[in-house]
């Protein structure tokens, strides 16, 4: 198991985020956690990336209690630093693990590979948003966990740049073998990326929905994916009802 | 060459207003409206300048070095204090009031007990200079210090960061934008703070040379020196600002960048 949250709660000054929550992710799989907002799914990843600590409950990943420094986090923003080029962003986790030389070729490798290698040595505000996203993802995988945690990395990005995001990632994530957790409140995002989609409701219960749509997956909205959802939106609505 | 025609276009208003201004001073005084003790003509002060050279540039020496000891001294202790301060909350707590305190407390008030102390060796001109840096300093590092981001700083804790670790990557330079805005600011604070230190007690130095020349009711020489005093404070701001403008280079480029997609 890649990352196990059991009984998770989490209040900041009595007012209760998270109640009881628990949640499974398997090696190398694609999660989402879908929900209304106040929910509290970001805080999720938060408590999973060891940023806060949970008043109750345990979050394990990869079998020992999660901690700093355990999994790779990427937050909405792109948050490249401007001072540093393409390739220092990319950098920063290796050189915080002081591993800087050893993962230099690896840096360039990524880079070739996703065809930004020309940018390797411009600064962040002279690439497009979506390729500061792509940028972005690199350094988290560059962080080289075994578990990527997502909290809304495409939110901020227009309708067009976050279709070729999706594929982009999509595709990406079937070579790497990595489990990712991903929070976001596109449903047609989480249909289209995951393997599995996780509801969660204020409560801190959750709903399941199994997305068993054969990769590659199409860009176009299907009926399949229509109706995967449909099914999410009325599970997220329910509780009005 | 294309560097030179931008300059040219951003200050030529300006240029244009010190020409205007130096002839119309010419003329009141060459008119005679006005008398050349109370307000010598700008050729008057040029040629006192050229017929003093040799005692003014002993004189700009010595200011030099009380100025650049006393910027050197407060830049080092300024940040060692605001550093300091950044990380231990109970030397924050101890401090930072007594800086804002310190801050209303006119330097000229306090500046006799520096002669007192160090007489008239360079050192309580230096003293001086360094009081009214060493504050400003202090300030823009701290403020600086905590003007960084958090998101940054958990993006970094969570790569398991250390946190001299997030300070260097991090908070440090997010604070240089507002560490070289005081920087400037001391640039010429300590000019007049070895200025100020001369008048009291020195001898040698523009602010001495300006103090006996006023005695002798010289105008010219006296504004000879505060010509110089000034070449000296734009010297200082000038070389800080080449330097912010290599250290910071990203910044000044992301910001052409942005006025030319807005313009």
């Amino acid at each position: 198991m890649s990352l196990e949250i059991k009984e998770l709660s989490y209040s900041i000054k009595k007012k209760r985020i998270l109640s009881n929550v628990s949640l499974q992710a398997m090696d190398g799989e694609f999660l989402s956690i879908v929900g209304k907002s106040g929910t509290g799914k970001s805080t999720i990843l938060k408590l999973a990336a060891g940023l806060l600590t949970p008043d109750h409950g345990s979050i394990t990943i990869q079998e020992t209690a999660t901690s700093l420094g355990a999994a790779g986090f990427m937050p909405q923003k792109d948050l490249l630093m401007p001072w540093r080029t393409v390739f220092d962003n990319l950098l920063l986790a290796a050189e915080i693990q002081k591993k800087k030389q050893q993962k230099r070729q690896e840096a360039e490798m990524w880079l070739q590979r996703v065809g930004l290698f020309e940018y390797r040595d411009a600064y962040p505000h002279e690439l497009s948003g979506g390729m500061r996203q792509r940028v972005a993802f690199l350094r988290t995988i560059l962080t080289g966990k075994e578990v990527l945690l997502l909290d809304e990395p495409f939110g901020a990005l227009d309708a067009m740049t976050k279709k070729e995001m999706h594929t982009w990632i999509s595709s990406l994530w079937q070579e790497l073998n990595k489990t990712i957790v991903l929070v976001t409140h596109d449903l047609f995002e989480a249909v289209f990326l995951s393997d599995r989609v996780m509801v969660l409701h204020e409560n801190g219960t959750m709903d399941e929905v199994k997305i068993d749509v054969p990769r590659p997956r199409s860009k176009q909205m299907t009926p399949e994916i229509a109706e995967l959802m449909n099914t999410l939106e009325s599970m997220i609505t329910h509780e009005e009802n | 060459m294309k560097k030179i025609s931008r300059l040219f276009k951003e200050y030529y208003l300006f240029i244009l207003a010190v020409v205007i201004v130096l002839a119309v001073w010419e003329w009141i005084v060459q008119s005679g409206k006005v008398p050349p003790f109370i307000l010598p003509a700008p050729s008057g002060i040029l040629d006192s300048l050229i017929e003093n050279r040799e005692m003014l540039m002993e004189d700009t020496w010595a200011t030099l070095q009380e100025s650049l000891l006393g910027f050197s001294i407060s830049i080092i202790a300024g940040s060692a204090l605001g550093i300091a301060m950044f990380f231990f909350r109970p030397i924050e707590r101890m401090t930072y009031p007594a800086v804002l305190i310190s801050q209303t407390i006119p330097t000229i008030a306090l500046s006799p007990i520096f002669v007192m102390w160090f007489g008239y060796s360079i050192w309580s001109k230096v003293g001086i200079a360094v009081l009214t840096a060493f504050f400003p300093i202090v300030v823009s590092v701290y403020d600086g210090l905590n003007q960084h981001d958090k998101e940054y700083v958990d993006l970094l804790r969570s790569m398991g960061a250390k946190r001299m670790q997030i300070f260097r990557k991090v908070q440090l330079p997010m604070a240089l934008p507002s560490i070289f805005s005081g920087l400037k600011l001391v640039a010429v604070f300590s000019v007049v703070g070895a200025t100020i230190g001369e008048w009291l007690g020195a001898d040698a130095g523009l602010g001495y040379y300006t103090r006996r020349m006023s005695g002798n009711l010289n105008a010219e020489a006296v504004f000879s020196a505060i010509f110089l005093l000034s070449i000296l404070g734009m010297l200082f701001f000038v070389v800080v600002a080449i330097i912010e403008k290599r250290v910071l280079k990203w910044k000044f480029e992301r910001e052409e960048k942005k006025h030319e997609v807005m313009g």
